[in-house]
């Protein structure tokens, strides 16, 4: 039994957040083995991500389109006028410290500021027939060395191309779908041998629903759209097929 | 392989949109707005809790940010760098009203932990999570968005809000420790 006192519920909740340096995680799963009102405490801090994510998204949805802005230099309105000297020094100080920050990029985010330019009309033109789509799907297949035979597992989301791109120097293959909506879905191979294997995480890159993952030198990511269970559920299938 | 969905990809950076030639700052910054809009307003939308209110701070951010494109530096996060804006300008403004009416002058923090009345009187946030993530204190809320939502690290939540990590780490444990009843009426996806 342990002393369940000695975790707060911010510990508690940096572990369900997986925000804890490596030994503190560990020390803290083994708390909650051992102790079961810690883990009834744990239990009480757990949230319904799916449908608080749903229904965030729901919200994304009613936002109104970008709106004709004034140019740079103009008369403000009166309500923001009084303040232009405070924020100058404030956004001076918040960009000059976003500036100095490091910011590495992986080739995820190189396929998500790419896939952000897609649109329903970018493929609305674009249906292979059978053939033409498992002739490609061949093709891109000897290149990779991965059979994508069994990739297209997901009925409701329809293959539409597949490209060769290519990412510092690794071969990088991204098979373009589209839901039934008509949003574009990609799934991207990146072809690196120094790839070390990633069980599959769920993210947000340029505001599209992300699942990646990567094993026997070769990344995954299944990206599109802002619908988080669609994609998880494609990304399973997918990944159980290859 | 299993697949664990739970694994969150938080700590990951997302990339703004990267332009290649000789594009001005401003440039950049035209060119991020429309997409990131959306997010923009939703965060206005959870900062103010009212769908006007929300219209006008983002587009006086997508203002401001133009106006200060020099600022912002291509290849970094246009998606931070919007927030923290949105947050500065709402802060500000928050604190020149109640000057104006008399208040006098309170620490940005404790401004930022006053609600502002997110009710029914909008339906945006219909829903039983919505409406009580809508009555969690501004501060918990946006902290909310930004983490579970956004899916930035603590780390990156608290360059936005600028306020130190353990700050974010402590709101977040009060917002779950609030919401947490909403788990009952939930299916199996408690994280």
């Amino acid at each position: 039994m342990t002393d369940q006192n000695i975790y707060t519920d911010e510990d508690l909740t940096a572990y369900l957040d997986a925000e804890l340096p490596q030994d503190r995680m560990g020390a803290i799963a083994a708390a909650l083995a051992a102790d079961p009102a810690l883990a009834v405490r744990l239990q009480a801090l757990r949230l319904p991500m799916g449908a608080l994510r749903s229904d965030f998204a729901d919200v994304l949805r009613q936002a109104p389109a970008l709106p004709v802005l004034k140019d740079a230099g103009r008369q403000r309105p009166a309500l923001w006028r009084g303040l232009a000297a405070a924020v100058v020094l404030a956004t001076t100080l918040g960009a000059t410290a976003w500036a100095l920050r490091p910011q590495p990029r992986d080739w995820m985010d190189f396929v998500a500021a790419y896939q952000a330019l897609y649109v329903p009309a970018t493929l609305a033109d674009v249906a292979p027939t059978e053939a033409q789509a498992t002739a490609q799907l061949a093709a891109l297949s000897a290149r990779l060395g991965l059979d994508l035979g069994a990739v297209r597992v997901d009925p409701t989301l329809r293959y539409r191309r597949g490209q060769v791109l290519g990412y510092d120097g690794a071969l990088l293959v991204q098979l373009a779908f589209q839901a039934a909506d008509g949003t574009p879905v990609a799934f991207c191979i990146l072809q690196d041998a120094r790839q070390a294997a990633q069980p599959p995480s769920v993210g947000v890159r340029e505001g599209l629903q992300t699942v990646a993952w990567a094993r026997d030198g070769y990344g995954f990511l299944l990206i599109g759209g802002i619908d988080a269970e669609a994609i998880i559920a494609a990304a399973q299938k997918i990944d159980a097929a290859l | 392989m299993a697949f664990d969905p739970t694994h969150s990809q938080n700590t990951r950076r997302r990339g703004s949109i990267r332009f290649f030639g000789k594009k001005t700052s401003q440039d950049h910054v035209r060119a991020g707005l429309a997409p990131l809009y959306p997010r923009l307003w939703r965060y206005a939308l959870t900062t103010t809790g009212r769908r006007d209110w929300a219209d006008d701070l983002a587009q006086a951010t997508c203002e401001r940010a133009l106006a200060k494109a020099d600022q912002f530096t291509p290849g970094t996060h246009l998606d931070r760098w919007l927030f923290a804006l949105a947050r500065s300008i709402w802060c500000n403004d928050l604190r020149s009203r109640r000057v104006r009416t008399g208040m006098g002058l309170i620490p940005v923090e404790e401004a930022g932990l006053q609600s502002h009345g997110l009710s029914a009187e909008t339906n945006l946030f219909s829903t039983e999570v919505l409406s009580n993530v809508a009555a969690l204190p501004e501060a918990q809320r946006l902290a909310v968005l930004l983490v579970y939502i956004e899916g930035y690290s603590y780390r990156e939540a608290a360059g936005i809000m600028d306020v130190p990590v353990g700050t974010i780490m402590s709101r977040l444990a009060t917002a779950r420790a609030k919401l947490g009843h909403l788990q009952h009426g939930a299916g199996g996806d408690l994280e």
